[in-house]
C-alpha cells in the first residue's frame, strides 16, 4: 500500500439501534475517506448521525442495542467494521484515538490525572511506569500544560474545563495515532478556551503525521480547521467539498440552509440569519422513498418525492452532493 | 382534573402481574383473619387438654398447639393483630413522616438542614434502643396490647417517609403553581395542604405500603423478645421456634404462621414495588 | 421528668442544633475536644486515668490535624448526640413506671434510700445522670448492676462485647460480599441469571423477619442436615448462621444500591472514554467503574450497622449467642439502669466509631471529598 491510500475509508455504513420506541437506523449508507494527514470535517446537526458514525468507526457502539448492519470501515488497509473486540480495543487508543464533547464528564472524578494517563501506556505498549511518567510529562508539555508534574498529581475536579481539555488530548495522543477523532472538543468550552483548544490542534497537525476527524456542528469552527468537510443529514452524507469551496458556494440546499442560519463575519448573504424550518425527520428502518430533506426544502421540486437521490460526483469539481437540483440553483454563485 | 395521571398510573398497575397478584392474596389473606374466625366458629383461646401437639387434621386443619388450641384460629387472630400494627403503626408514621417533610421542604434553608441532620442521626441508631424504651413508657397492664406498639413503632419508622416527601416538596417549591398561590397571597398552611399535599399523595401511598411489611416485620421482632402483642404472627413464630428441636417435630407450630408472615410480607411488597413502578415511573433505574 | 430535665432536655437539642451552624474553624477545635472526651471516656473503662488522658490527647491533635473536614462536621454532631442521647435514655427509664427497687419484698422506704445510696441510684433521672457520668469517668466503671447480684455492668459487658463485635461485623462483611456482588454483577449484566438472583435476594431479605430465616436454616443446616451446631457459642461453625440471618435484610439493600450504581455509572462519559483508550473490559469495570458504583454502598453502612445491632437483639437471643443484645433487653425489662446505660454507651460509642471509618472509606474512596474544606456544603 502507498501512503497515497486513505487512512480511513467508510462506505455504504449503516448502523441501526433498538430503542423502547424501535428500531432507529441512525446511519444510513454512510461513505467517505479521509486522508493521511488531513483534516476532515463532518458537520450536521444532533442526531444527524456525526457521533454514531465517529462511534462506529472506534468500534464503540453501545452494545448490545447498536450495531452496524451494513457497510464496511477500513482502517489503514484493514478492514475493521467486523473485528472482533480484542483486536479492536489494541487499536483503540493506541492507533485511533478519540476526544470527547465534555471534558468534565470525561475523566474519571476518582482516578489522578496520572493513573489515567498511564495506563494507557501500560496496556497498549507495556511501558514500565518511570518511562511512561515521563512520557505522560512530555505529553502535557505539548499540549500547553504549566507544571505537568503537579497536574499529575492532581485529580480532574481539581483542573479548569480548559486544562481538563487539553489533559484528554494528551491521553488521546499518547501513543502517536495515526487517527484521531475529535467530537466537538470544544462545544462546552468558553470561547477564549475554544479558541485556544482549536489552536492546539492546529499545531499538532503540523507537527504529527495524524489525520483528524472533526466533529462539529459549528461551521465557524470548521473554515478554521478543516481541508475538507462532508454534511451530514438524517443520516446520510449529503455533501462532500474542500472547506473552502463549500462555504463559498454550497451545493446542497441543507449546506445552504445551514450556512444561511449560521452567524459569520464575511457572510454573503447580507446578515440576514434564516433558521431552517421543520424538524430532521424521525429515523425509522422504513424504506425511504423520496429526499429525507424534502420536506424542509426550498429548492424542492416534483421529482424529489420520487426517490431518495445519491450522494454523486458534481461533475468537473472534486465535490460531490446528494441532490437533483440544477447546481446553478443553489448557492451563491 | 387529575384523573390522567392517576387513570395512566392505575393502566400501568393493571399490566404488573405480581403486584395485581400481591394485591389478591392480601385481600383474600385479611378478608380470611378479619372475617373467618366468627364466620367459622373459631376460638384462639380455647384449650383443649387431650389435644396437645397435635399434627393437622380434619379436625384442626393447622394442628393444634402445646395446650391443645386451634392453630388455625389463632394464626387468623394473630394475622388481625399482625396486620392492624402494619396499617395502624404506618398510619402514626405516615403523619409524623409527612409533616415533617413537608415542613423540611418548604422552608428548607438552615431549618431543612438541621431537620435533616436530625433524620440522618437517627437513621443511624439501631432503633430497637428507642423502641424498647418507648414501650416500657407504658404500665405492665399495658404488655402485649397493641397501643404500646402502635406508638413505639409508628414513632421510630417515620424517618424513610420524611425523608421522600421532603425531597418531592423541595423540587415542587419552586414550581409555577405554587408560586401563583403564593403570590394570590395563600397562607403556608394553605400551600401545604391545598397545593403541595395532592401531588404527592402518590409517592406516600407507594412508601407507606412498602412500610407496612418493615413494620409488621418490627412488631415481629418485639414478639419475639416478649415485648409484643401477646397473639401476633411474629408471636405465633416465636412459639414455634421455641419448639424446635432435634427430637420431635412440631414443624405446623413454625410453619403455618411463618407461611402467613412471609406471604403477606411477599404480598406488600410486590404490591408496593408495584405502585412504586405505577405511580412514580421516573423511579426505575 | 420534670420541668428542668425538659429544659436540660431541651438545651441540649439547641446545642446540638448549634453545631450545624458551626463554621469551618471552630469546627476543627470542637472536633478535636469531642474526639478527646469520647476517647477518653471509651479508654477511661480499660485504663487509668493518665494513660487514657494522653491517649485521646493523641487522638484529639491526630484529629486536629488529619481528620478530613466531612469526618470532622460528623464528630462534632455525633459526640454530643450520643451525650443528648444518653441523656434522654435516663428520662425515659425513670420515666417509665416502676424502679429497680418497686419488687423488692423488704421495700420499706429506709430498705430503699440504703439500696439507692449504695447502687449510685437517686429519685432523680438528671443526679442519675450525673452520678454516672461521673462515677465513669473519675472510675473508669459502668456502675454495679442493680439486679445481677455482686456484678459490675463490665462484668456482664466484657464477655458479650467481643461476641456482639465479631458477630456483628462478620454479618456486616457478610452483607456487603454477598449484596455487592451480587449487585455489580446484575446491574453489569441486566436481566440475567445474577440479576434475577439479586432480585430475589433482595425481596427474600425485605420479606422474611430475620429469626425466621435463621429458623429456617436451624432447621435445614443444624437439624435435618446436622452439618452446624444448632446454637451457641465458640468456633466458627457458630458464627455461620447467626451471621447469615443477621447479613440477609442488609445485603439485599446493598445488592440493590451497587445494582443502581453499577447501571448509573456506566453510562457515565468516563466510561466510554476509558472504553476508547482501548482499555479491556474487567479493567474499566474494576478500576474506572467501582469505586464510583459502590459509593452508595459505602455510605449506607452507617445505617447497615444500625440494622445489624437492631437485628442482632433478635439472632443472639435465637442463636442463644451471649452477646450484648440480652443485657440491653434484660435490663430494659428489670429497671435495671446502670445495665440500660451502660449497654446504650458502649452501643453509641461502637456507632461513632463505626460512622467514622465510613467516612473516612468515604473520603478515601472520593478524591473530590478530600480537598472540601470544613464549611464547603
Amino acid at each position: 500500500m502507498t501512503s497515497s491510500d486513505p487512512l480511513v475509508e467508510v462506505s455504504d455504513l449503516a448502523v441501526e439501534f433498538h430503542t423502547p420506541r424501535g428500531l432507529v437506523r441512525a446511519v444510513d449508507g454512510v461513505s467517505f475517506q479521509v486522508g493521511r494527514g488531513e483534516i476532515l470535517g463532518v458537520v450536521g446537526e444532533s442526531g444527524s448521525g456525526k457521533s454514531v458514525t465517529s462511534l462506529a468507526i472506534l468500534g464503540l457502539l453501545e452494545r448490545p442495542s447498536g450495531r452496524i448492519t451494513r457497510g464496511s470501515i477500513r482502517f489503514d488497509g484493514q478492514v475493521i467494521s467486523n473485528l472482533d473486540e480484542r483486536k479492536l480495543r489494541r487499536l483503540r487508543g493506541d492507533r485511533m484515538s478519540m476526544i470527547f464533547q465534555d471534558p468534565l464528564t470525561s475523566l474519571n472524578p476518582y482516578l489522578t490525572i496520572e493513573e489515567q494517563l498511564v495506563e494507557v501506556l501500560e496496556f497498549h505498549r507495556g511501558t514500565p511506569r518511570a518511562e511512561a511518567r515521563q512520557r505522560c510529562l512530555e505529553l502535557l508539555t505539548q499540549v500547553g500544560i504549566s507544571e505537568p508534574a503537579e497536574r499529575l498529581k492532581s485529580h480532574p475536579h481539581q483542573l479548569s474545563g480548559g486544562m481538563r481539555q487539553r489533559v484528554c488530548i494528551a491521553m488521546a495522543l499518547l501513543c502517536d495515532p495515526s487517527l484521531l477523532i475529535a467530537d466537538e472538543p470544544t462545544t462546552m468550552l468558553d470561547v477564549t478556551i475554544q479558541a485556544q483548544i482549536l489552536e492546539l490542534v492546529r499545531s499538532l497537525r503540523k507537527t504529527r503525521e495524524m489525520s483528524i476527524l472533526f466533529i462539529t456542528h459549528d461551521l465557524g469552527v470548521i473554515s478554521e480547521l478543516c481541508d475538507r468537510v462532508i454534511v451530514m443529514y438524517a443520516g446520510r452524507v449529503v455533501e462532500e467539498a474542500p472547506t473552502a469551496e463549500l462555504l463559498r458556494n454550497p451545493k446542497h440546499p441543507y449546506t445552504e440552509a445551514l450556512l444561511e442560519s449560521t452567524p459569520r463575519l464575511d457572510t454573503p448573504h447580507g446578515g440576514v440569519l434564516r433558521p431552517i424550518p421543520g424538524l430532521p425527520p424521525r429515523l425509522g428502518t422504513a424504506p425511504v422513498t423520496e429526499c429525507t430533506f424534502a420536506p424542509r426544502c426550498r429548492h424542492v421540486r416534483p421529482q424529489c418525492r420520487e426517490g431518495e437521490p445519491r450522494l454523486l460526483p458534481l461533475e468537473g469539481t472534486t465535490r460531490s452532493r446528494r441532490c437533483i437540483a440544477p447546481p446553478e440553483e443553489i448557492g451563491a454563485d | 382534573m387529575r384523573d390522567g395521571p392517576w387513570a395512566a398510573a392505575a393502566r400501568r398497575l393493571s399490566r404488573n402481574r405480581p403486584a395485581l397478584l400481591g394485591a389478591a392474596v392480601l385481600l383474600v389473606l385479611s378478608l380470611l383473619c378479619v372475617l373467618g374466625p366468627s364466620l367459622l366458629g373459631l376460638d384462639a383461646m380455647l384449650t383443649s387438654p387431650e389435644l396437645r401437639n397435635r399434627p393437622p387434621s380434619s379436625e384442626h386443619w393447622f394442628g393444634t398447639d402445646a395446650i391443645g388450641r386451634d392453630l388455625f384460629a389463632r394464626v387468623l387472630v394473630g394475622g388481625q393483630a399482625s396486620l392492624a400494627v402494619g396499617v395502624v403503626a404506618t398510619l402514626v408514621s405516615v403523619v409524623v413522616g409527612v409533616s415533617y417533610g413537608m415542613v423540611a421542604g418548604f422552608y428548607g434553608g438552615k431549618l431543612d438542614e438541621v431537620m435533616m441532620r436530625f433524620v440522618d442521626f437517627m437513621y443511624g441508631l439501631p432503633y430497637m434502643f428507642l423502641v424498647i424504651l418507648i414501650m416500657l413508657l407504658f404500665s405492665e397492664t399495658a404488655r402485649g396490647q397493641m397501643l404500646p406498639v402502635f406508638v413505639a413503632l409508628g414513632l421510630v419508622q417515620w424517618l424513610t417517609m420524611a425523608r421522600i416527601v421532603r425531597g418531592q416538596v423541595l423540587s415542587l417549591r419552586h414550581r409555577e403553581f405554587v408560586l401563583a398561590a403564593e403570590l394570590l397571597g395563600a397562607s403556608d398552611l394553605r400551600i401545604l395542604s391545598r397545593h403541595l399535599l395532592p401531588n404527592i399523595t402518590g409517592v406516600v401511598i407507594v412508601y407507606a405500603t412498602l412500610m407496612v411489611p418493615q413494620v409488621i416485620i418490627l412488631e415481629s421482632f418485639l414478639s419475639f423478645l416478649g415485648l409484643g402483642v401477646a397473639l401476633s404472627w411474629g408471636q405465633l413464630v416465636s412459639d414455634g421456634i421455641a419448639v424446635v428441636n432435634p427430637v420431635r417435630s412440631y414443624w405446623w407450630l413454625l410453619v403455618w404462621p411463618g407461611a402467613f408472615l412471609g406471604l403477606t410480607l411477599l404480598s406488600l411488597n410486590f404490591l408496593g414495588d408495584g405502585l412504586r413502578d405505577a405511580l412514580d415511573p421516573k423511579s426505575r433505574e | 421528668m420534670g420541668p428542668k430535665e425538659v429544659v436540660a432536655l431541651l438545651v441540649g437539642l439547641a446545642l446540638l442544633v448549634g453545631t450545624v451552624f458551626l463554621p469551618p474553624r471552630p469546627t476543627r477545635w470542637v472536633s478535636a475536644l469531642c474526639v478527646f472526651a469520647a476517647a477518653f471516656v471509651g479508654f477511661r473503662i480499660a485504663l487509668s486515668p493518665a494513660a487514657s488522658a494522653v491517649i485521646a490527647t493523641g487522638l484529639a491533635l491526630a484529629a486536629f490535624a488529619y481528620l478530613p473536614a466531612l469526618a470532622q462536621r460528623r464528630v462534632v454532631f455525633l459526640v454530643p448526640a450520643m451525650v443528648v442521647l444518653i441523656f434522654a435514655t435516663t428520662l425515659l427509664m425513670y420515666a417509665a413506671p416502676g424502679n429497680p427497687f418497686a419488687n423488692e419484698r423488704v421495700a420499706t422506704p429506709t430498705v430503699e434510700a440504703a439500696l439507692r445510696a449504695k447502687y449510685g441510684v437517686p429519685k432523680s433521672a438528671t443526679d442519675f445522670f450525673f452520678v454516672y457520668m461521673g462515677r465513669l469517668i473519675r472510675e473508669g466503671t459502668l456502675g454495679p448492676s442493680i439486679k445481677v447480684l455482686g456484678r459490675s455492668v463490665e462484668d456482664l459487658l466484657l464477655p458479650a462485647f467481643p461476641v456482639s463485635v465479631s458477630l456483628g461485623l462478620f454479618a456486616i462483611l457478610l452483607s456487603v460480599a454477598i449484596g455487592a456482588s451480587l449487585g455489580v454483577i446484575a446491574g453489569l449484566k441486566k436481566n440475567s441469571a445474577a440479576d434475577y438472583a439479586s432480585m430475589a435476594l433482595a425481596l427474600i431479605g425485605v420479606s422474611f423477619p430475620n429469626f425466621l430465616i435463621g429458623a429456617g436454616l436451624m432447621v435445614v443446616f443444624a437439624i435435618w442436615l446436622g452439618v452446624l451446631p444448632v446454637a451457641g457459642w465458640g468456633g466458627y461453625a457458630h458464627l455461620v448462621m447467626p451471621a447469615i440471618a443477621l447479613a440477609l435484610p442488609s445485603a439485599a439493600v446493598i445488592a440493590r444500591l451497587a445494582r443502581g450504581g453499577v447501571v448509573e455509572v456506566m453510562q457515565q462519559d468516563y466510561i466510554r472514554a476509558a472504553r476508547a483508550k482501548g482499555l479491556p473490559e474487567s479493567w474499566v469495570v474494576v478500576r474506572h467503574a467501582l469505586r464510583g458504583a459502590l459509593t452508595p454502598v459505602v455510605s449506607y453502612l452507617g445505617p447497615a450497622a444500625a440494622t445489624t445491632m437492631t437485628g442482632s437483639f433478635v439472632v443472639e437471643v435465637l442463636f442463644g449467642v451471649p452477646g450484648m443484645g440480652q443485657w440491653f433487653v434484660k435490663g430494659a425489662v428489670n429497671r435495671d439502669y446502670s445495665v440500660v446505660l451502660g449497654t446504650a454507651i458502649v452501643y453509641f460509642g461502637m456507632i461513632i466509631v463505626f460512622n467514622l471509618l465510613v467516612d473516612l472509606a468515604y473520603v478515601w474512596l472520593d478524591p473530590r471529598l478530600r480537598t472540601q474544606k470544613a464549611g464547603d456544603a
